[in-house]
C-alpha cells in the first residue's frame, strides 16, 4: 500500500490534543456557520479532512464533541474577561469588557441555548459533570478576579457573573435583528425589533446588577 | 353523529369545519391549545403539524385554514403565552408588594405559563426567519402591548421611576430565560449524581439562579 490508512493518525499525546483541537476548531467553523447547516460529524470530518472514525476516537459522539466545544468557548470567555480586568475600573467599563469578550466569539452563546434540551441529554453523566466542574472552576477564578477590581464583597463575583452570563443569554434570544429583514419591515415595526438589541437589552440590565453588587454609581 | 348517510357519503370531509365566526374562534384556540400540549410534550421541544392536527382529530389542511405554515402557528402561540404570562403577573400585582414579592410573583407567572421560556427561545431564529413580514410585525406588536401594560402597573405597584418598569421587566425576563437554558434537574436522576455537585447544580437551578440575579438588580434599581 503506497498510504497507510493511518499515516494520519496521531500517535503521541501532544500530537493527540493537537488533533483534537483541530476537530473542536472545526466544529466551531459549523456551528458558527449559517443557521441552517445541521451540524452533522460527517461534515466536521470533511472540514478536518479525516474519516468520520477518527473524529469518534476523540468523542464518542456529536453531542460529546459539542459539550467539548462548549467547555472550551466558555474557558476563551473567562480567559478574555479575566485580562480585560483592570483594577479601579467602573461598573460599565466592566460591562462593556464583559459583552465584548462574549460577543467577539458567539460559539459559547449559541452552544448554550442547545445545552440542556439536546446536548446534556445525549452525553455521559461523567462528561456533564467533568464539564460543568471546569465551567465552574474557570468561573470562580474569573469571580474572584472581579471581585478584586470591582470592589465587591466575596461570593458576589461569582452571583454577577451568573447573572451577567444569564441576563446576556436572555437578551441574544430576544433580538430578532440577526433573522429578519429590517429593510423590508415598516419603520415602526423596524424601530421597535431594534429596541430589542442585544447589547442595548444587556447593557441596562446589567447596570443595576453592577450597582446592586457593589452599592456604588455605574459611571 | 350527523352523518349524511342519504347522499351516499359515509363521512363528508368538511363535517368538522367551523363555519361561523365564533366557531373559527373557538377552532383556533382549539389549535393553539393542541399545539402547546404537543409542545410540552416533545422531548425535543420539537413538533410537527400532523402531530397537531392527529391531537384534535382533524386533517392536516383544516390546521393549514388557519395557519399558512408551522412558522405562523408558533408565531401565534409564542403571542398567546406572552399575553397569558403577563395577564398572570398582572394579576399578582399590588401596589406596595415587596421587591421579593414582585420576583416571586414573576417567576410564578412563569411556571404557570411555561411554554413561555421554550417558545422565546425558538422565536426568533425558527419563527422570524421564515415568517412573511406580514406576520411578524402583528405579532411584535401583540407581545409589545401586553409587555407595555404590565410595565405601567410594574412601576405603580412598586414605587418606581418611569422607565424603571421597562428595564426591569426585561431584565427579568432575560434572566429567567438565561437560567433555565442551563437548568438541567429535570433531566438527570439525582440518585446518580454526588452529593457536592447535586448542590452545585441547585445553585444553577433556573429558580434559584433567577432569584440570585433578581435580588441583585432590584438593589441596584433601588440604589
Amino acid at each position: 500500500m503506497s498510504i497507510r490508512e493511518d499515516f494520519q493518525r496521531a500517535r503521541t499525546e501532544h500530537e493527540k490534543s493537537a488533533r483534537r483541537e483541530e476537530i473542536l476548531d472545526a466544529a466551531e467553523r459549523l456551528v458558527r456557520g449559517a443557521a441552517n447547516d445541521r451540524f452533522a460529524i460527517s461534515a466536521v470530518a470533511e472540514k478536518v479532512g479525516v474519516s468520520k472514525s477518527t473524529i469518534f476516537l476523540y468523542f464518542a459522539n456529536k453531542e460529546e464533541l459539542l459539550l467539548a466545544l462548549y467547555e472550551r468557548a466558555f474557558q476563551r470567555f473567562f480567559t478574555r474577561l479575566r485580562q480585560s480586568l483592570t483594577e479601579g475600573m467602573s461598573g460599565r467599563a466592566f460591562c462593556e469588557a464583559f459583552i465584548d469578550s462574549a460577543l467577539v466569539n458567539p460559539t459559547m452563546l449559541i452552544l448554550r441555548a442547545q445545552l440542556a434540551h439536546t446536548i446534556e441529554r445525549s452525553v455521559q453523566l461523567d462528561s456533564m459533570i467533568s464539564a460543568k466542574q471546569k465551567i465552574l472552576k474557570g468561573g470562580m477564578a474569573c469571580a474572584e478576579r472581579m471581585e478584586l477590581v470591582l470592589d465587591m464583597k466575596a461570593g458576589y463575583g461569582l452571583r454577577v457573573l451568573m447573572a451577567l452570563i444569564n441576563l446576556l443569554s436572555g437578551a441574544v434570544q430576544a433580538d430578532a435583528q440577526p433573522y429578519v429583514d429590517m429593510d423590508a419591515l415598516p419603520d415602526d415595526v423596524a424601530n421597535l425589533i431594534r429596541t430589542a438589541e442585544t447589547r442595548k437589552v444587556f447593557l441596562s440590565g446589567a447596570e443595576f446588577v453592577i450597582t446592586g453588587a457593589t452599592g456604588r454609581a455605574f459611571g | 353523529m350527523g352523518y349524511n348517510l342519504k347522499e351516499g357519503m359515509v363521512i363528508r370531509e368538511d363535517f368538522l369545519r367551523a363555519r361561523s365566526e365564533p366557531e373559527r374562534a373557538a377552532r383556533r384556540a382549539e389549535i393553539l391549545d393542541a399545539a402547546e400540549k404537543v409542545l410540552r410534550e416533545s422531548p425535543d421541544d420539537r413538533f410537527s403539524i400532523s402531530d397537531v392536527a392527529n391531537r384534535i382529530g382533524v386533517s392536516k389542511s383544516t390546521i393549514f385554514l388557519y395557519f399558512r405554515n408551522k412558522e405562523e402557528l408558533l408565531a401565534a402561540m409564542y403571542t398567546q403565552v406572552g399575553e397569558a404570562f403577563f395577564q398572570r403577573l398582572r394579576s399578582r400585582l399590588r401596589r406596595g408588594m415587596t421587591d421579593m414579592e414582585f420576583c416571586e410573583a414573576f417567576i410564578d407567572s412563569s411556571a404557570e405559563c411555561p411554554s413561555l421560556v421554550t417558545m422565546r427561545a425558538m422565536i426568533s431564529n425558527t419563527i422570524s426567519g421564515s415568517l412573511s413580514q406580514s406576520f411578524v410585525a402583528p405579532t411584535f406588536e401583540a407581545i409589545y402591548r401586553t409587555r407595555t401594560a404590565a410595565v405601567a402597573e410594574a412601576e405603580d405597584a412598586l414605587g418606581l421611576e418611569p422607565g424603571q418598569g421597562r428595564v426591569l421587566i426585561k431584565a427579568f425576563m432575560n434572566l429567567m430565560c438565561g437560567a433555565a437554558q442551563v437548568s438541567v434537574l429535570r433531566y438527570i436522576h439525582a440518585d446518580n449524581i454526588k452529593p457536592d455537585m447535586m448542590e452545585a447544580m441547585r445553585a444553577a437551578d433556573a429558580r434559584s439562579s433567577f432569584f440570585s440575579g433578581a435580588e441583585l438588580l432590584m438593589k441596584g434599581i433601588r440604589a
